[in-house]
């Protein structure tokens, strides 16, 4: 079960985005997003800018979740892999990596599907260099005085200031 | 919880859980109404053609810069009907607290009590520690006529005087605030506990 404890460095974030860069190169790609299985955006690209990554994120997690479900209830019994939707103007595949981790890419019709599937499977391998293949768990220790007594405070005050 | 270090952001995960139609969704619907566009996503809601929900509802919340961390919150309901458990389980993979919603209407006390079970039994299921884990409680739907008394609301439950709940009346925005602002101080709390 993946759990619910997921923290990376400024080296790691930096390395996973380098890892999605060559993505956002080719023609054709609108996103690619490395998220987590509850919905947490970690990076992306987003050739075209302006998309609203949270929500995204949010339903792309949910696709694979929901698909996953569908598979256990017709009999599955093992994870899915790879969900891929053809949509008129657009092509979607989330890939599942390891765990707790899901790779997201958006592309143009125009891009061959063969492609799309060699490109997740190359960066899918290189981000588990990153984070490694078991269940995630902290991986990075916290900056110093990053949640130090007054942050609580500090954050209680900034709630009330907005409602 | 996701912590991005390099951008300073604290990612958390917000569960509004209940049995059908005890206001979940009011919850989110009054929060994005009533919280500045700057400092919220668009809502997103999976329905059903009767208007319910289906998969979830989601809404991220940012809390501005906080000595340096940027703090986020991405508040999901879960759908209420009996026959959606498989989905209400899904969401709450990777949750870092959950407010549960409760119904004060008299009719409500089995859909109320049959909802706490099954979430404590999926938190449970995904290793939660339910004594420590931050459930916030809301008594919604105070403003009908002849809801329920607070006492029996706990009764059902069988709460400790010690656990606090919330009166809430979620249509108008009555407690809305006060249940979220509780959520998200208790998951912070948590959170600084485990850095």
């Amino acid at each position: 079960m993946f759990g619910s404890q997921f923290v990376l460095s400024a080296a790691q974030i930096n390395t996973l985005a380098a890892d999605l860069a060559p993505l956002g190169q080719q023609p054709g790609v609108r996103l690619a997003l490395l998220l987590d299985l509850s919905g947490q955006e970690i990076v992306y690209i987003d050739s075209y800018g302006g998309l609203l990554i949270p929500s995204i994120a949010a339903l792309a997690a949910g696709d694979m979740m929901a698909t996953q479900e569908v598979g256990r209830l017709l009999g599955g019994s093992r994870n899915c892999n790879l969900i891929i939707q053809e949509h008129e103007e657009l092509m979607i595949l989330i890939a599942r990596l390891g765990d707790g981790l899901l790779l997201m890419l958006a592309t143009e019709r125009s891009v061959p599907l063969g492609w799309a599937r060699l490109a997740l499977k190359r960066t899918s391998t290189r981000i588990l260099e990153v984070v490694g293949n078991t269940t995630l768990s902290l991986a990075a220790p916290a900056p110093a005085m990053a949640m130090d007594a007054e942050f609580e405070t500090d954050f209680a005050a900034q709630l009330n200031s907005i409602w | 919880m996701f912590i991005n270090w390099g951008l300073g952001e604290l990612n958390l995960k917000i569960v509004y859980y209940g049995p059908a139609l005890s206001g979940k969704t009011a919850n989110l619907q009054y929060i994005y109404a009533n919280t500045p566009a700057n400092l919220r996503s668009e809502m997103v809601s999976l329905k059903t053609q009767q208007d319910r929900t289906l998969l979830f509802d989601f809404l991220q919340l940012e809390m501005g810069k906080v000595k340096d961390l940027k703090p986020k919150f991405k508040l999901y309901t879960v759908p209420g009907q009996v026959y959606y458990a498989a989905s209400r389980r899904l969401i709450l993979q990777g949750v870092d607290g959950v407010v549960f919603v409760a119904d004060s209407q008299a009719g409500r006390k089995v859909d109320n009590v049959e909802s706490w079970f099954t979430m404590e039994q999926h938190l449970i299921e995904m290793r939660y520690d339910i004594t420590t884990f931050p459930i916030i409680v809301q008594f919604n739907k105070r403003d009908i006529p002849h809801s329920l008394p607070i006492a029996q609301m706990r009764q059902q439950f069988g709460f400790e005087e010690s656990r606090r709940c919330f009166e809430a009346s979620a249509l108008r925005g009555d407690g809305v605030f006060e249940t979220l602002k509780t959520a998200m101080t208790q998951v912070v709390a948590q959170v600084q506990q485990k850095i």
